[in-house]
């Protein structure tokens, strides 16, 4: 279950549409800084993953998306 | 007779084609490979390096997609091969021209070093890395005298442990499979 | 993995990612509150801008240290370039930081020049243009500006002779640039400026380039072609021209035309689409009409040329008659360009399937049948449907920055006034006057005179003091001979803003410093229509001062300070709300000024704060009216319909000949910006193409016995220059024809050139008059 997180640079004008859209599609959790959003994302596979963030840095609006932590664990049932 | 002769059209043959050969070579002479810094090769930190060679033909992608070694310097290898139209950026400023004026312009220029923040870990990226997402051109490359080399080629994702100072380098995920 | 550490994995995430955001971002209160892009040094200051060069309009960041500009980036944030920059833009830090640029006002007395104090410098600006007018009239002053203009400074000049001189004697070097693609839009579809924008170029298939070298001058936009061939493998390019240029080497079919037979290729296109049925019925019913205009129209080449059209409907079948006789073998031997290649370029028009973009510059542009041609090529897309569609445009580049934001739409021409209204149209004559609060009798409604017609009354004595600003006559007007002695007559006054010393400030009364670029807010509007703005973000050097003040100073002290009652601070923005009154309403509505300091420029029509990228058509655009789902809204004659012109082949104004053999072309390079004064001090610019040169055919240098860098002499019925040719160099002009770019001051080729014009767009010949190559004896 691998889980990253995304700074995500956007068109201010656009922050709100496009904070929701990552939200609601991508299971994502966003906050804004300023016109940056934090997204942290958790998905199924590495596979999933790299699909969400090519998916996200070519959103109409985001300028860039950066990859600043991931991490990669086998999931333990507790 | 004859044999004298052959030997005179031998021997002219011999000084032509090594007169070809210096004639040849002495095109290169305007080059200046590898003896630039980074600094030097551009303006200021952010523009694209000229081109410190005689352009010859402008075939670019013959030595600069693979890096050829030319007179013992490694064409640097673009970082970029999507970027097509070379010319657009890269001028040939041939440093023997004299100017028209005179221009005070000081560019700035990226600190070449900015140490690791743990002692025993992966050293930050100093520059920016916009349009120089492909590490391994400058930094697996012996012959890139002032350029610090990888210990580790081997690992290929380099950002997941290098970061830029300012932000995490714009590599996409898949430029890590 | 338990759901706490989830959790605390999560939140490593995003303090990572949160940690990597940029720490300081300004730390002057002037820049934008817009963030900057993450990755710059942190150390300097940012600010957005436009670039200063061409029509494209590229996005850069501005790095500012210690008062002086030491970087600039690409801006990743704006859609025109999305971080890329040409060579130019690179140099944009250096333009500024020339040894010699001028710093004070400079007074000319006995043939020297003295410094002066502004004070003296306007009041003596101010006092010959009140003493010309009370002499000779308002028809004896004259403004000559620029398409690097800001709005501002057009909109100010614009207002002070129109509004309070009035005098309509307002030009700009745009006439020069684009005047053709003005009437070319205007004559056929009722209002200026493209209907696409920059978004074709991701969606087109095949890109037709007519006579302009893309990959050298707007390098950004051919980027985005070549990219959209990367990925998309069946897109193409066709490159039409009279020379091989760089751009030719990545066309996949090249037609090498002689000169002027554009006009003929264009109707063996438009005459084939017909034959074949491939045009669009429904389109070519429901939203073209038919028309047929003057012929042998002449050349401009008479002082005072005059020209009126007149015009007649004609119908479907009386334009098919018409474009018949250009068939495929005809044209050949017009153009030289194999019948088979016209007819390959016909099908890719033709077929329904591909998306065409139709692109074009100063080839088409500059040509003494300039309208005709833009004309021609707009044919091409109406007949066939393939208009106001993503993908499928003619798209005019532009060659100037705000050749559009300033020239074009605040109207700083002869005949205009903002929003595309004329002077000679009361009911805009009295918008204008209701607007800047004059009377409606100051707004004279006879245009004024248009920039080779300005430069021939100067040279008569019929004006008399003339003001130029951020452009280089002396060195860009054709025919340059006449020019330059005429403005050095007796009794002639001429005023020069500029930045550097050049050949027009060598024969100006007074010079005066101008402030450059990011060393003043500005905006400028690009090809696509898109507004740009920035903020001053470095001091002029010395006592340099923008345009715009300079001319409301000079209003002023003229007694026209009513016209520009703004706050001394903030007289940009006030500036700018005002002319965009002019705007609303209109089609060409501009948003809020501070909708363009957030946003990375807008594309008017602004309408609720939204742009518009494509216009003309339901989809995009709200001025369509209801019901409807295309409309060229503004061509009230023809009730929404634009118009598809008969037009035919006409020669060239001079040939060559036997006397004079070759044909002259004129033209750029990629390293230098026009007339050279601000890239020449760029050393790494000038370095890479330190002089001028001419290109000329290795057969027709075989045939001469002229070698290569062997220094010739070019001679034309009006002058000639000294050149060195050039046999390898970038571009190849065909056999017969001769290339020389015009940015050397020590190598002006418009000595040579001729200055006949469009009789439409009154838009000089750059690309076309006959020459003589003579070899040097030693």
């Amino acid at each position: 279950m691998p889980i990253s997180g995304i700074t995500v640079t956007v068109d201010p004008a656009r922050i709100e549409e496009i904070s929701k859209h990552l939200s609601s599609e991508f299971n994502a959790e966003v906050s804004a800084v300023k016109n940056n959003l934090i997204v942290v994302l958790e998905t199924e596979d590495n596979k999933q993953m790299k699909e969400h963030f090519e998916a996200i840095a070519h959103l109409p609006g985001v300028a860039t998306a950066t990859l600043a932590y991931y991490s990669e664990e086998t999931l333990e049932i507790s | 007779m004859k044999k004298i002769n052959n030997y005179l059209l031998l021997s002219l043959v011999y000084l032509t084609s090594v007169c070809i050969l210096f004639i040849g070579c002495d095109k290169q002479k305007n080059a200046d490979y590898g003896k630039y810094t980074r600094q030097e090769m551009r303006y200021y930190a952010y523009a694209p390096p000229n081109i410190p060679h005689e352009v010859i033909n402008r075939r670019c992608i013959d030595c600069h997609l693979e890096g050829l070694v030319v007179q013992g310097f490694r064409a640097p290898v673009t970082p970029h091969p999507t970027l097509v139209n070379c010319e657009q950026c890269h001028v040939r400023a041939d440093q023997t021209v004299a100017l028209f004026k005179e221009n005070h312009f000081v560019g700035e220029h990226e600190e070449t070093s900015l140490g690791k923040p743990q002692p025993a870990g992966p050293p930050l990226i100093p520059h920016r890395i916009f349009m120089r997402e492909n590490c391994v051109v400058c930094h697996n490359d012996s012959m890139r005298k002032n350029i610090v080399q990888t210990t580790h080629p081997e690992r290929s994702n380099c950002v997941q442990c290098h970061v830029a100072q300012q932000n995490v380098a714009e590599a996409s995920l898949a430029r890590a499979e | 993995m338990s759901v706490s550490r989830r959790d605390f994995i999560k939140r490593c995430a995003a303090t990572a990612a949160y940690a990597s955001l940029p720490l300081s971002l300004l730390n002057n209160k002037e820049l934008s509150a817009f963030p900057v892009e993450g990755s710059l040094d942190p150390t300097l200051t940012w600010g957005k801008a436009p670039c200063r060069f061409c029509g494209t309009g590229c996005g850069v960041m501005v790095g500012v240290k210690d008062g002086k500009i030491v970087s600039v980036a690409g801006d990743q944030l704006n859609p025109v370039n999305k971080g890329l920059l040409c060579i130019k833009g690179y140099s944009l830090p250096s333009i500024l930081y020339g040894e010699d640029r001028l710093t004070k006002p400079l007074i000319r007395n006995n043939g020297k020049l003295k410094t002066a104090s502004w004070n003296d410098a306007l009041d003596l600006v101010a006092g010959k243009f009140k003493e010309s007018i009370a002499a000779h009239g308002p028809k004896s002053v004259a403004m000559y500006g620029s398409g690097q203009w800001t709005i501002t400074d057009g909109y100010a000049a614009l207002k002070w002779f129109k509004g309070g001189i009035g005098s309509n004697n307002v030009e700009a070097n745009a006439r020069l640039c684009m005047a053709s693609a003005v009437t070319g839009f205007i004559t056929t579809f009722g209002a200026d400026e493209p209907m696409g924008c920059y978004d074709d170029f991701e969606k087109g298939d095949t890109f037709v380039l007519w006579g302009n070298n893309m990959a050298e001058m707007h390098p950004v936009l051919f980027s985005r072609i070549l990219e959209r061939k990367r990925t998309a493998s069946w897109a193409r390019i066709v490159d039409i021209g009279t020379r091989q240029t760089p751009t030719t080497e990545w066309a996949d079919l090249h037609l090498s035309m002689e000169p002027q037979s554009d006009l003929a290729i264009a109707n063996a296109i438009a005459r084939h689409i017909i034959n074949t049925d491939s045009y669009d019925k429904n389109f070519v019913n429901n939203h073209t009409v038919f028309k047929r205009g003057k012929e042998n129209i002449g050349y401009g080449l008479e002082d005072k040329f005059k020209f009126k059209e007149s015009a007649q409907s004609i119908s479907f079948d009386e334009y098919k008659k018409y474009v018949q006789k250009y068939t495929f073998e005809y044209v050949e031997e017009i153009s030289g360009v194999p019948a088979a290649k016209i007819k390959q370029l016909a099908e890719i028009y033709a077929d329904k399937f591909t998306k065409v973009v139709s692109l074009w510059c100063m080839g088409m542009n500059q040509h003494t049948r300039g309208t005709w041609i833009n004309n021609l090529v707009y044919n091409l897309h109406l007949l066939t449907g393939k208009i106001c569609e993503p993908g499928n445009n003619p798209l005019s580049l532009t060659g100037q920055p705000s050749a559009c934001g300033t020239v074009r739409e605040v109207g700083t021409l002869a005949h205009r006034l903002p929003a595309d209204m004329v002077v000679m149209n009361e009911k805009h004559r009295k918008k204008a006057a209701e607007i800047w609060k004059v009377p409606v009798s100051n707004i004279d409604p006879k245009p004024g005179l248009n920039t080779v017609e300005m430069f021939r009354a100067f040279d008569r004595g019929d004006v008399r003091v003339m003001w130029t600003q951020t452009t280089n006559p002396m060195v860009s007007m054709p025919n340059l001979n006449r020019y330059t002695a005429g403005a050095q007559k007796d009794g002639r006054f001429l005023v020069v803003s500029e930045v550097y010393p050049t050949p027009t400030t060598d024969v100006a009364d007074v010079i005066l410093p101008a402030a450059m670029w990011v060393e003043r807010t500005g905006m400028f509007g690009n090809t696509e229509r898109r507004t740009q703005q920035w903020f001053k973000l470095v001091d002029p050097p010395g006592e340099a001062k923008p345009d715009v003040w300079q001319t409301m100073e000079v209003a002023k002290r003229m007694g026209y300070g009513d016209l520009f009652p703004y706050s001394e601070d903030n007289y940009e923005k006030e500036l700018f709300d005002e002319y965009r009154l002019f705007t609303l309403g209109t089609g060409h509505d501009l948003g809020a000024y501070e909708q363009y300091v957030e946003a990375r420029g807008l594309r008017w029509p602004v309408v609720d704060g939204r742009e518009t990228p494509y216009r003309y058509t339901a989809k995009y655009d709200s001025y369509v009216s209801k019901g409807k789902d295309i409309e060229f809204y503004s061509n009230h004659k023809t009730g929404g319909k634009a118009v598809i012109w008969a037009r035919p082949y006409e020669p060239a104004a001079e040939s060559p000949d036997k006397e004079y053999p070759f044909w002259l072309c004129t033209g750029r390079v990629l390293e230098h910006w026009h007339t050279g004064s601000m890239t020449r001090r760029v050393p790494q610019l000038h370095r890479a193409v330190p002089a001028a040169y001419m290109e000329m055919n290795p057969t027709d240098a075989e045939k001469m016995g002229v070698q290569n860098g062997e220094t010739v002499l070019v001679k034309s019925r009006r002058g000639s220059q000294k050149l060195r040719v050039v046999l390898n160099g970038k571009g190849k002009p065909r056999p017969g024809s001769v290339f020389t770019p015009f940015f050397d001051e020590s190598k002006l080729i418009n000595q040579v050139t001729l200055d006949s014009y469009c009789p439409i767009s009154k838009q000089p010949d750059y690309k076309k008059c006959a020459v003589r190559i003579e070899k040097i004896s030693v």
